[in-house]
């Protein structure tokens, strides 16, 4: 609609139709008298044009003048809805009305998310938004997201970057974290040790000195390959030559033993619906809440179930709950025995997978009843003999009169040995 | 006698012509803007004389301006200006 539509619009415009022996005489002196005729259209003998209303009582006594008819055919603009809303002003009360509510409820944060967080939990970041102004229903004119940036930043050192970004209702606060390293690098000497116990398979010594034998049963926290590089037997040196330390790498497969475990009831007690059901509406409001408070009366024990459509309005709550009661009653499930351990081995061979995830070759399965036959439950023990490669990197000890003669070897030689980074390792 | 007529637009015609003034001003003549075949423009008209789908007759100063085409329409018309829209097929000056 450009400036003259919007000025005719609102002046108003009538479209009639003039009947005569010779119309185009009504368009001449309208013409004479300063009226502004638009879309001029020849029906037959008549003819039909819009003007301003402001022009309509002129026409008339044109048209009386020359004793022609005139019909108004339609009319629109301003004036015309003006007269409508004034006859029902309730309706143009509820539409400004609606404007306004519109725009006040447009000038809240109602939703409010946030992207980009990994390890950082979003809860924590909305906290600590809220804590500097930024939480669902908050008024975004008086916000200052620069100092929310800011402080979000300040309160959660793993964060590197935040932005809050708000679209409409919608605010969305977009977080990128630092890349820590995961694991402490081992800068030190170290030795390779069994993470469990086992009975080694096979093994490979890249750095260090091989302590176990191939079929040998080692347990937790021995030591696999060690760090410490004795100076050979034979040796006919003058001097004896120290021990060195290094960083034991290598691969220690070895197998190992998974156990899962799992038990069933050959009796159980589930609770069933008895198929009846009552359901109540209420209304929250911030004043307080109205409406069905009927409990499940006349049920030995129900279920409740909640429907809620509640919005966080700037005074409150506001919306309905609908809850609904279905009455449940226990009854007791009896089970035969076989039909317990393969529930019971359903269980145990679950466990017993979860517990398996990170291993290389599985051997053996087993499955086995370890319940008596007088319980009231079976229970069963799965186990797997797996094969994996146990070893991990232990910083060795700083204790340097274990190795009296390291003593004097430190510092001779940094990139074998870094006390500092060592200790770091700790 | 209409030669004697002329005489006076003549006398004007050069006038204007000497001192450069717009001669639709000084001698009251229809400017016309056409677009295409779809759109008229006419400035310094006198009136409708006839108004049809397929002809229209425009009162000009001297004479009428004949407008044939089909589907003819006036988008507007104010005291010394109007516009047709349509198709224009043929304008003809009738003295």
């Amino acid at each position: 609609m450009n400036a003259k539509s919007w000025l005719d619009y609102i002046g108003g415009m009538v479209t009639v139709r003039v009947k005569g022996p010779y119309p185009e005489k009504v368009i001449n002196l309208a013409l004479s008298r300063g009226i502004y005729l638009m879309g001029v259209n020849r029906r037959g003998e008549d003819i039909s044009f819009s003007l301003r209303t402001s022009g309509l009582e002129p026409l008339r006594s044109i048209v009386d003048n020359l004793e022609y008819g005139m019909d108004v055919e339609s009319k629109q603009g301003w004036p015309f809805l003006k007269r409508i809303l004034q006859r029902r002003w309730a309706l143009a009360l509820g539409g400004i009305l609606f404007v306004v509510a519109l725009y006040v409820l447009s000038s809240f944060i109602w939703y409010l998310g946030v992207v980009g967080s990994r390890h950082v939990a979003p809860e924590m970041i909305l906290q600590s938004a809220a804590r500097y102004g930024l939480y669902d229903g908050v008024n975004k004119m008086g916000l200052d997201t620069k100092a929310v940036e800011d402080g979000i930043l300040k309160d959660i050192p793993r964060l590197s970057y935040v932005e809050v970004d708000i679209k409409g209702i919608r605010g969305t606060i977009k977080v990128v974290e630092k890349i820590l390293p995961d694991d402490l690098v081992i800068k030190g000497p170290a030795h390779v040790v069994a993470r469990k116990g086992g009975i080694i398979e096979d093994f490979f010594v890249l750095t260090g000195e091989a302590q176990v034998e191939k079929g040998q049963i080692v347990g937790k926290g021995q030591i696999l390959i060690s760090g410490v590089i004795k100076p050979p037997p034979e040796q006919i040196s003058p001097e004896p030559e120290e021990p060195k330390l290094v960083k034991a790498e290598g691969s220690v497969r070895a197998r190992v033993w998974y156990e899962g475990y799992g038990e069933y009831p050959l009796e159980q007690e589930v609770w069933v619906p008895t198929g009846r059901s009552k359901w109540g509406v209420s209304l929250s409001t911030p004043w307080g809440t109205f409406g069905s408070k009927r409990q499940a009366s006349g049920f030995t024990r129900a279920r409740c179930q909640k429907k809620a459509w509640v919005i966080d309005s700037p005074w409150g709550k506001l919306g309905f709950t609908r809850t609904s009661w279905n009455e449940i009653q226990v009854k007791t499930k009896h089970y035969s025995e076989k039909e317990a351990v393969e529930k019971a081995k359903e269980v145990a061979l679950n466990n017993l997978k979860r517990a398996l995830k990170n291993t290389e070759r599985v051997y053996d399965t087993r499955v086995r009843v370890v319940s008596a036959p007088s319980d009231s439950l079976i229970r069963i023990k799965a186990s797997a003999e797996v094969l994996e490669d146990i070893g991990v990197q232990q910083p060795m000890s700083l204790d340097l009169t274990e190795h009296p003669q390291a003593q004097d070897w430190v510092g001779q030689d940094d990139s074998a040995f870094a006390p500092d980074a060592a200790r770091d390792a700790y | 006698m209409s030669k004697k007529k002329n005489e006076p637009e003549k006398l004007d015609w050069v006038l204007a012509d000497l001192l450069e003034l717009p001669k639709d001003l000084v001698l009251d003549l229809p400017r016309i803007t056409i677009v295409g075949q779809r759109e008229l423009a006419l400035e310094n008209h006198k009136g409708i004389i006839e108004y049809g789908t397929e002809q229209i007759k425009i009162n000009l100063a001297r004479g009428y301006l004949e407008i044939d085409g089909e589907a003819l329409e006036l988008k507007f018309i104010m005291q010394d200006e109007l516009s047709i829209v349509g198709k224009i097929n043929a304008l003809r000056f009738v003295d």
